[in-house]
């Protein structure tokens, strides 16, 4: 077991990296009621742009900032697939996605590059001692709730949310939806972008795959947060609080598992399976426990 | 006033479903009508009402506000112009958002979204006391999120959003006169403008004057306050575009007594407002006691156009044979 948890720091690091991309997946899934698949590839565009900027002596910062922008032009695409040309929006995710695959492979120039930096502005490292690095990125998480907390209860932020909620209300009260669309989606990748590039520093490396399936993780870790803590609160900062820590539970059911059957290579099976019992439990709840529980009532009463 | 110029919407067109929802319709509707809409399913009732608001194109034809052709305009910008309440009850407010949070976004109708905080203390007042006002129990449910109450709430709050706009800038209350104008518009131009720049020029120097005055830096603060709202005042009564109220079978969806409710709200909000107003119903009842006007449709076409007193001695018997008459010349044909 020793070893297990002597994984775990690094796991929650990681969880919580993935925890500010589960974050932008939350932009676009709650509050825009859009399943934007752009990320798997934008994820992986932030990684292997920030990589390229790194090898070229681009400062961290400005190299995270990079990052950031590609990814919101990634968002842009898939927003002008939907919104001007018509696409379903799960296709025009799919579509960019496709887009970016070979995009990532032409600014990584290979398949995969290790991360050499010895900048120290923020260090993060695996090899550098994981320890340091946790109080920094939960300070980065911390960072971008509040802003977007903020951004969301402006007058521009809550007529996105507005958008999100029932497009016919928006549309009626002179709300502009596409553009609406549009910003929300280059907000959402830009931060899946930038925690991709926050996981190729963590990690030293950059990989073109690096994103395959990151939707399901930012899923998962939405369903898993808001289903285990949904019910504390409704405050919209709290909400993506419990994304984040959803992540980091996700990973470390995740390491957990591996541990255990010691087979990484059945790694995209199970999670899939534990992505699939997360989303079940809400209905599970519902349909049958909650049923067999009045079914229970009405026999009682009957007698 | 409202017009459509010989307005016609077929929908699948050149197909054999081909359906004519609109045949050559005209009509005109003055400012601060009450205008009821009856006809049977697929008579263009709710075409009509898609039409004026931008949700649909017609094939042919003109929507006219005042006398300017507003058929190009989209959705979003028409917006200020009109304000809806849908049949659906789900339609009419953001359903994830606070009661509160809705109320917020329909004042801005028209305006600009920034990126101040989305309500103030001095708006959140105001909402309050509109929904004391009211008596629907909202006021104490501020932060509820709209898709946990009633249907007939929900309708209740959509119609008092519905009034609720933006107040229009200085700029575009000239901007506006000077387009709907009806008449000389550029004449008009001129004269808004004018009293625009005479009216600044007094509040610049009324502004002056009291900054000669030897007063406290609280008086001195109310002075300004009213001096601006004198100057306001005058711009204001150039405002010529007022909410028309488009309601789509708004209370088609609920149970009688909420229906009677919020009918009754309905009559009250308009004539307190002053509104013109377009209510699409099925129920001749309701077409019938509410309302200065009646227009029934009948296939894509207007068939009657009832109005003053003819309206008011109305009875349903009356309007039945309107429709069985309607309905026997079209199996004639």
């Amino acid at each position: 077991m020793a070893g297990f948890f002597n994984t775990l720091p690094s796991v929650l690091d990681q969880g919580i990296i993935w925890g500010i991309m589960a974050i932008g997946v939350f932009i676009t899934f709650k509050i825009l009621d859009f399943a934007d698949l752009t990320v798997d590839g934008s994820f992986a565009t932030g990684g292997c742009l920030f990589a390229i900027l790194t090898a070229a002596g681009v400062p961290v910062p400005l190299g995270f900032l990079i990052s950031f922008f590609a990814g919101a032009a990634a968002g842009l695409i898939t927003a002008l697939l939907h919104c001007y040309l018509g696409i379903p929006g799960i296709l025009a995710g799919i579509l960019t996605q496709l887009m970016l695959w070979s995009i990532n492979y032409k600014i990584l120039g290979q398949a995969s590059m290790p991360i050499n930096s010895r900048d120290a502005l923020i260090s993060m490292n695996a090899s550098s001692g994981v320890y340091t690095t946790i109080p920094i990125v939960i300070g980065i998480a911390a960072i971008l709730i509040l802003v977007l907390y903020w951004f969301f209860g402006t007058k521009y932020g809550s007529s996105i949310r507005a958008t999100g909620s029932n497009e016919a209300m928006a549309k009626a009260n002179g709300i502009n939806v596409n553009a609406r669309k549009i910003i929300a989606l280059m907000i959402s990748n830009g931060i899946v972008a930038f925690a991709g590039a926050l996981l190729a520093r963590f990690q030293g490396s950059a990989d073109i795959n690096m994103g395959r399936g990151a939707i399901v993780i930012g899923l998962a870790a939405i369903v898993i947060g808001t289903t285990l803590f949904g019910r504390l609160s409704k405050n919209f900062a709290l909400n993506m609080g419990f994304v984040t820590v959803g992540a980091i539970i996700y990973f470390f059911v995740f390491q957990f598992i591996v541990y255990v059957t010691n087979e990484p290579e059945l790694l995209k099976m199970l999670s899939a399976i534990v992505v699939a019992i997360f989303l079940a439990v809400p209905y599970i709840k519902n349909v049958y426990i909650k049923n067999a529980h009045s079914k229970h009532q009405r026999a009682k009463e009957a007698k | 006033m409202l017009s459509f110029k010989n307005v016609t919407k077929v929908f699948y067109k050149g197909t054999a479903d081909e359906k004519v929802a609109l045949n050559n319709v005209s009509f005109t509707i003055n400012d601060g009508e009450f205008v009821t809409i009856i006809g049977g399913n697929g008579s263009g009732k709710s075409t009509t009402l898609n039409v004026l608001t931008g949700n649909m194109n017609p094939d042919k034809g003109a929507v006219l506000l005042n006398d300017v052709d507003i058929t190009n305009m989209p959705e979003n910008k028409r917006a200020k112009y009109f304000a809806r309440v849908f049949q659906d009850t789900n339609k009419g407010t953001a359903g994830s958002m606070q009661v509160i949070e809705n109320m917020a976004i329909a004042s801005r109708k028209g305006g600009h979204n920034g990126l101040g905080w989305y309500i103030n203390k001095e708006q959140k007042q105001k909402y309050i006391e509109m929904l004391k006002s009211f008596n629907l129990g909202l006021e104490t449910r501020l932060t509820t999120k709209t898709s946990v109450l009633s249907g007939g709430q929900r309708q209740a709050l959509t119609l008092l959003m519905a009034t609720l706009r933006a107040e229009p800038s200085h700029k575009q209350i000239i901007k506006d006169y000077s387009t709907f104008y009806m008449g000389d518009k550029e004449k008009a131009k001129q004269e808004v403008t004018k009293v625009y720049d005479e009216a600044k020029q007094a509040y610049k120097e009324a502004l002056k004057e009291l900054s000669k005055e030897k007063l406290s830096c609280k008086e001195k603060r109310t002075k300004k306050r009213a001096l601006y709202d004198e100057f306001d005042a005058k711009i204001r009564k150039y405002d010529l575009t007022k909410q028309i109220l488009l309601l789509d079978e708004h209370t088609a969806a609920l149970d009688p007594k909420t229906a009677k409710k919020v009918l009754a709200l309905t009559e009250k909000i308009v004539r307190e407002n002053k509104l013109t107003t377009l209510m699409v119903t099925h129920n001749m009842r309701d077409a019938i006691t509410y309302g200065d006007r009646l227009i029934m449709f009948y296939e894509g076409k207007i068939i009657h156009d009832i109005s003053g007193k003819e309206k008011q001695q109305l009875t349903v018997e009356q309007l039945l044979n309107m429709f069985d008459e309607a309905e026997a010349q079209s199996i004639n044909k």
